[in-house]
């Protein structure tokens, strides 16, 4: 199997049990190296255990309020951080996120559901400096 | 002697004034701030045990899913594999990456900085520890190999063994052991086991053994340094306490528990409700809860001292105390002041007033203050002349009458376009008083249920002075002229109120000396009173009443139009917020769908990838099944949301000038996915360069995949897709060879939810798909529609405008 993120250190911050081990199965499978954060609520505490770190895949909406915009400026505010590519996966409705993630300054969007197959070549664009707006 | 009489009088009288309020409210402040304090003692102390319990309950759920992302790790499957196939070679370089993996999670998951795991093991399935990760306080290493131990009949092992994959054991609360005998110092544990599987064959376990101790002590996190909180287990045993020789009384067998210090809140925690409870000395705040994965309730206590209830009230109450006795003393001063210098003035007036009731009518008094006796002063003046002039006026009333009857004319025309009803009375009000010279002008409207009288109006914005007791008049009270003209819906004049025992004097308006209420009708219905008032006694003559009873009935055809209006604004407000509300909720349904969808498609394509191991023919076809069905409910929760957005009128396109083909390629790729194994034959005629289209690039490829997903759904053994450039659109035709669309059905089928019979027979569609694609193509300029012969297939035209080209 080609591994198209071998070796590429991913953060993925996302509450939802389920999509956490789907991430983890197909970001190992593809020789990525993964952490997780699910509240996000400890985000930075846990970037920088993990450091250093090539992507970082970011939910949009979590339970007690906390929306991936705020996560968003948390991590931005970390000067070690402010390279890092941030992408947006989320099941929220792209006519009213993609606007405000745009803006915000994100590296991409891609929406849930994910397509396995299709999702690690997107993330391969990003990390070779594409910005990616998958809605579809 | 008067003079002194009266100030002494005002002084005592702004004593009273002062002090009482400042006594009574004072009393009452004191007793409801006692209340008071004690309740928000209360609902803080609620609050912060539910930030208590979140933080728990946060940390347990990061305990249990963090063991199952272990067991769900590459290395561990790796390994489960490597077990089976009995490679040892492999299994010894596994052994090192497990214990990376491991000492990666216990370095990582930490509460503040210290980290949370004990220990994380994997057991074989011979209850043999495999790998082990020790946390030594100050350092987490891997165990050596001879310090591994067979952990076989621990219940973590024996327990997990029972389970299924993905299942997870979480062993009771307790002291950290070592073969039977507790460490010290004493370490709370919670362990958390799961089970591994290779296929079918249990080839071992993996236990995380958690440190309750850091998460135990958000409890004592306290609001308030003379808080005493606890948290107990459902035997009463202290998990919590800050007196640490009575924690865990069940294992260290010192009996200390709930039951011996207070078997009254045992009661309550029965009970399984949250609640507060006065005992002696203290006010206890309790709340049981049930923590994740942890197959008991808690029950969670601080103890709030009584003492510290009351110190900060007995405080407040000394405040107060001194707040009131600062009060008198201000209140003394002012009056001293106040008296001296109203009682002079007053008697002064007294005098001037007796000599002008004896007739010397051109007696002026000379005061020059600008408060209520300098006013008074002023009106006892012009009272005077209005008297002098009045005698000399009466040949130019004629000529004043003229010009009342243009006046109302006026008022009339002006307010006749006003639409807002609040608006338009106190138009009204305000243009009668300037144009009829009047002191005060009220219009009152009729109720809903026709007995009352509101008031709606009064000029000078004096609404706000009347009690809400003056503000709504029955229509049977009595003494009311104003209720009085409702009832006999006739006008009523009353010309001097001073000498008329039905008038009610009203404080805001005291200087009225003549009135006329005058009903207001519509057709034969009564709809309110107006109100004219002057401060001249008899003011009103036969004409006047004449001239207000027509404007009175052109106010109410006013007023009934303001209505009417307000009523459609208000009914298509509501239309308007229910369309938000629905895509609001279709909107946050579309993303509770979505979540889950994501794991079932991806698993399901994985699966079918052969992630999990080969697949048999069987399981392919289910798996399919799966995988398409989540698709078409995607499909559904997409269409559903776009329609809601189309049907609010909040669907946005964001236009630019884009090359068709791509999109239309990248199309036709998915539909030659959709057509699969079939024998359909997929034409595609598009010319080498095509001009821009001024477009939303996602809506295009939306539109052009829905009208060749249906002609792959559809078509027998073909379909042309064709684009071809005539005048100023571009027109793609999408041709298939199915069963066409009956004639009766060719404009139909673009209306929401109709579907023909075959499409009905297809079960895959959602009957929104056209009408969707037929309002992009509107939004863009463009038109979409159908051509069909019954039985021989259909056409499918979309024409869309080509981008006027910018001067480069």
């Amino acid at each position: 199997m080609a591994e198209l993120l071998a070796g590429k250190r991913i953060f993925v911050i996302e509450d939802n049990a389920y999509n956490v081990a789907l991430l983890q199965t197909i970001l190992q499978q593809n020789g990525a190296i993964v952490a997780f954060e699910r509240w996000g609520k400890d985000t930075l505490r846990l970037l920088r255990n993990f450091a250093p770190v090539d992507l970082i895949l970011l939910d949009l909406m979590f339970p007690q309020g906390i929306t991936g915009y705020e996560v968003f400026d948390e991590i931005r505010a970390a000067p070690e951080f402010q390279q890092v590519p941030i992408v947006a996966v989320t099941a929220a409705d792209p006519d009213e996120e993609i606007p405000k993630a745009q803006a915000k300054g994100f590296d991409g969007f891609i929406r849930k559901p994910i397509r396995y197959g299709v999702f690690e070549r997107q993330l391969a664009d990003v990390l070779a400096g594409k910005s990616i707006w998958a809605v579809e | 002697m008067a003079n002194l009489r009266l100030r002494t009088q005002l002084i005592l009288l702004l004593l009273a004034i002062g002090l009482i309020p400042a006594v009574v409210t004072s009393a009452i402040t004191l007793f409801i701030t006692a209340d008071q304090f004690r309740e928000r003692v209360i609902l803080d102390e609620q609050n912060h045990h539910n930030d208590i319990i979140a933080n728990m309950t946060r940390f347990l759920d990061t305990a249990e899913s963090d063991i199952l992302i272990l067991a769900n790790s590459a290395v561990i499957r790796d390994l489960a594999a490597t077990i089976v196939s009995r490679d040892s070679l492999r299994l010894e370089q596994l052994r090192r990456t497990l214990e990376q993996e491991f000492l990666t999670m216990a370095q990582w998951r930490r509460v503040g900085d210290t980290p949370i795991y004990e220990h994380i093991r994997f057991l074989n399935a011979d209850g043999f520890e495999f790998v082990r990760i020790d946390n030594k306080g100050d350092s987490i290493t891997a165990a050596p190999g001879f310090g591994l131990n067979v952990r076989n009949d621990e219940d973590y092992f024996v327990q997990a063994q029972a389970l299924n994959a993905g299942e997870i054991y979480v062993a009771p609360l307790e002291l950290f052991d070592e073969f039977g005998e507790i460490q010290e110092p004493y370490t709370p544990v919670l362990r958390y086991s799961t089970p591994i599987y290779h296929e079918d064959t249990f080839v071992g376990v993996l236990v995380t053994d958690v440190r309750a101790r850091e998460f135990l002590q958000f409890v004592q996190n306290l609001l308030s340094p003379d808080d005493i909180s606890f948290l107990v287990d459902h035997d009463g045993y202290y998990l919590s306490h800050p007196d640490e020789q009575l924690l865990y009384g069940r294992d260290l067998n010192t009996g200390e528990r709930l039951q011996n210090d207070f078997p009254q809140l045992v009661a309550l925690f029965e009970r399984g409700q949250a609640g507060v409870v006065d005992l002696d000395e203290f006010l206890a705040i309790y709340q049981p809860f049930s923590p994740p994965g942890i197959e008991e309730n808690w029950f969670l206590v601080t103890l709030r001292p009584q003492a510290s209830v009351l110190a900060f009230i007995r405080t407040q109450q000394q405040a107060l105390m001194l707040t009131i006795a600062v009060i008198a003393v201000v209140v003394v001063g002012i009056a001293f002041w106040v008296g001296q210098s109203i009682s002079r003035p007053i008697v002064e007036l007294t005098e001037t007033a007796t000599v002008m009731a004896q007739g010397q009518l051109d007696r002026q008094i000379k005061l020059n203050r600008k408060d209520e006796i300098g006013q008074l002063a002023a009106a006892f003046n012009s009272m005077s002349a209005q008297l002098r002039d009045f005698i000399n006026s009466l040949e130019t009333r004629v000529a004043e009458r003229t010009r009342d009857l243009e006046a109302a004319a006026d008022v009339s025309r002006q307010i006749s376009t006003v639409l807002a009803l609040d608006k338009l009375l106190a138009q009204v009000v305000e243009l009668t008083r300037q144009r009829f010279n009047l002191y005060h002008v009220f219009v009152f409207l009729l109720n809903e249920n026709g007995d009352t009288l509101e008031m709606a109006s009064v000029t000078g914005g004096l609404i706000k002075l009347f009690t809400p007791e003056e503000r709504n008049i029955a229509c049977e009270a009595r003494p009311s002229i104003v209720a009085q003209a409702a009832r006999e819906k006739q006008a009523v004049v009353v010309n001097d109120v001073q000498t008329n025992p039905n008038y009610l004097s009203l404080a805001p308006v005291a200087q009225t000396r003549s009135e006329v209420a005058v009903p207001m009708i519509l057709g034969d219905k009564l709809i309110g009173v107006m109100d004219f008032e002057s401060t001249h006694p008899d003011y009103f003559g036969a004409d006047d009443v004449r001239v207000f009873t027509s404007l009175a009935q052109q106010v109410a055809v006013a007023v009934n139009n303001a209505r009417l209006f307000a009523e459609q604004l208000r009914v298509a407000e509501e239309l308007r917020q229910l369309e938000q509300m629905k895509t609001r909720f279709l909107s946050s349904m579309s993303h509770e769908l979505r979540t889950p969808l994501n794991a079932v498609i991806n698993f399901g394509l994985l699966m079918r990838d052969g992630a999990y191991g080969e697949v048999n023919e069987g399981q392919l076809s289910a798996l399919n099944m799966i995988i398409s069905s989540g698709e078409h409910l995607l499909s559904l929760v997409n269409d559903v949301l776009d329609m809601s957005k189309i049907e609010a009128g909040r669907m946005s396109f964001y236009m630019e000038d884009i090359d068709l083909k791509p999109e239309l390629q990248q199309a036709v790729e998915t539909a030659r996915g959709l057509i699969g194994e079939r024998d359909t034959q997929l034409i595609v005629n598009i010319p080498h360069s095509l001009p821009k289209i001024h477009g939303d690039k996602r809506r295009l490829r939306q539109l052009f995949l829905n009208l060749l997903s249906n002609a792959v759904k559809f078509t027998n053994s073909k379909i042309v897709v064709q684009v071809e450039h005539k005048d100023s659109h571009l027109v793609i035709s999408v041709v298939d060879d199915g069963p066409g669309v009956p004639q009766d059905s060719v404009e139909r089928i673009f209306e929401a939810f109709h579907q023909t019979p075959s499409g009905v027979e297809q079960g895959t569609g959602t009957g929104l798909g056209l009408p969707i694609s037929r309002y992009f193509a509107e939004a863009h300029g463009g038109k979409l529609w159908v051509e069909s012969v019954s039985g021989e297939g259909a056409t499918f035209y979309l024409s869309l405008p080509i981008a006027r080209v910018e001067s480069v």
